[in-house]
């Protein structure tokens, strides 16, 4: 009798690039066609159309970012765990494709700017219908956080940070949960903690709503008697364009986060969150100067 | 699910820690009832579905471990929190308490269902839909100001609880039509089912 032993054979190598180009595709169409991500979609169609037919935008115009942060940000949060555990559920598939762990991780993070797509163009649609029906306070000399009353970068900057960076941010930390924390709840445990790291009151200090992973950086008033807004005011003490660059260090380091977790490209990595966290923390430290 | 059940006393004890004179607010007592009714809904997975439906025990037979022990620690959860709340003088009023009991049953209910529907795993699913439906709820109820959840201070709020109470009828009705055992035959459908066994063989014989 003989026994013959089999090694367990090595996945074949690829070209880097071009399987990452194609694992990224394919990541991002799962993306783009996960039920969650197209509710989240479907709800801001439908308040979209309601600004149209309502033909108002109100004495806040950066309101709408909270859709995006919610609706494409944390819904991806999701989204993104759910893509990325699917690669630990479908182990003894994925460990026979040609690919690296670490690749699939890059993939699911290049896919993430899927919402941050969706979030620019939430963004565009804000900024065009805000050219056309100019927001105004109450009265309409009042103070509005938009281009008539604050310089355009601060504009765009706080609406690019609210907005888009988030609908990136909330999907990458959703691989970075994923890939560290792959148990049963860590879904749920993530995004009630990231939602309950991101709500600061508006009470507190300028800081440390800059420190936030979403921050509110636009306050809005309304008269003693309650009713709608009637003026709104960036936060003073608080540079957005730096914030924006702040926020984008966070997202980069959620992506490394992601990435360390196989060996691989070990020291490359840990040199590019070392350079993003101290971006990170010069970026902060120059917008509440 | 013990996990989920550890982070919602976490949350509430680091809010108590970090404040300890202002007391925890709403917002954090409302976050633990979510991750405590996000952890019910895996009280009925099975990773084992598969091998677990040939077996001749019932389905609430076969759940039945797993419920009580995931109630229970659902339980102790909740209990340490209100202690933690007590101790903060900022006690919920009892309400609140159906307030989880309806949301727990909610995610039992679409755990059932999913599962009826060959899942699984269903918790997996509906943990985290619990947890931004309710975040959800907790925006619209900040910005439109509509009242979703029972009122803190015990004022009004009427429509509100009855709401809740019919939310928990319907979740309740959902759990109990979804789990039903197809292998389990009732008293009504067994006189049937043994009216139409004897035809058969009467029907059997004549041939």
């Amino acid at each position: 009798m003989s026994a013959a032993i089999s090694h367990h054979p090595e996945a074949p190598t690829v070209e880097h690039g071009s399987a990452l180009r194609a694992l990224a595709r394919a990541e991002a169409k799962r993306f783009a066609r996960h039920p969650l991500f197209l509710l989240g979609l479907a709800i801001i169609l439908v308040a979209m159309a309601g600004s149209l037919v309502q033909q108002d935008v109100g004495a806040n115009p950066m309101f709408g970012t909270l859709f995006i942060a919610f609706l494409i940000g944390v819904f991806g949060f999701i989204v993104a765990h759910r893509l990325t555990t699917s690669m630990l559920r479908t182990r003894d598939l994925t460990t026979t494709t040609p690919v690296s762990r670490q690749q699939r991780t890059l993939a699911l993070c290049l896919a993430c700017w899927v919402p941050a797509a969706a979030g620019v163009v939430v963004a565009v649609f804000m900024v065009v219908t805000a050219a056309i029906w100019e927001p105004v306070g109450d009265p309409v000399t009042a103070h509005v956080a938009w281009f008539r009353d604050d310089p355009a970068v601060d504009v765009l900057a706080t609406l690019v940070a609210m907005g888009p960076v988030a609908a990136l941010g909330g999907p990458l930390l959703g691989v970075a949960v994923a890939r560290w924390a792959p148990f049963r709840g860590s879904a749920l445990i993530g995004v009630v903690t990231l939602v309950f790291l991101t709500a600061m009151p508006s009470e507190a200090e300028a800081h440390w709503r800059a420190l936030s992973a979403w921050p509110l950086l636009v306050d809005e008033y309304i008269n003693d008697g309650g009713g709608p807004v009637v003026r709104s005011s960036f936060v003073p003490g608080v540079e957005p364009i730096w914030e924006m660059f702040f926020l984008l260090c966070l997202c980069g380091l959620a992506a490394v986060a992601a990435l360390l977790r196989d060996p691989g490209h070990r020291r490359e990595l840990l040199g590019a969150g070392a350079a993003l966290t101290v971006g990170a923390v010069g970026f902060f430290l120059l917008a509440v100067a | 699910m013990s996990g989920v059940a550890v982070a919602a006393v976490v949350v509430v004890v680091v809010a108590a820690l970090a404040q300890p004179d202002a007391g925890v607010s709403d917002l954090v007592v409302r976050i633990a009832e979510l991750l405590l009714a996000g952890g019910a809904a895996y009280l009925l997975d099975d990773a084992a579905v598969v091998l677990t439906t040939v077996t001749p025990v019932g389905l609430w037979r076969r759940r039945l471990p797993q419920l009580v022990v995931g109630v229970a620690v659902l339980a102790v959860a909740w209990i340490v929190i209100l202690a933690v709340l007590w101790r903060q003088d900022s006690l919920p009023p009892w309400p609140v308490n159906v307030e989880l009991a309806v949301l727990c049953l909610v995610a039992l209910a679409a755990a059932a269902v999913l599962a009826a529907r060959d899942e699984a795993e269903p918790g997996g699913l509906v943990a985290p839909a619990i947890g931004l439906l309710g975040i959800g709820a907790l925006i619209a109820d900040l910005i439109v100001a509509a009242e979703l959840f029972v009122p803190r201070d015990g004022s009004g709020g009427d429509g509100v609880r009855l709401a809740w109470a019919c939310l928990g009828g319907l979740a309740l009705l959902v759990i109990v039509v979804a789990s039903r055992d197809p292998g389990h035959v009732g008293p009504l459908r067994a006189t049937t089912a043994r009216r139409r066994s004897a035809a058969s063989h009467t029907e059997g014989r004549t041939d």
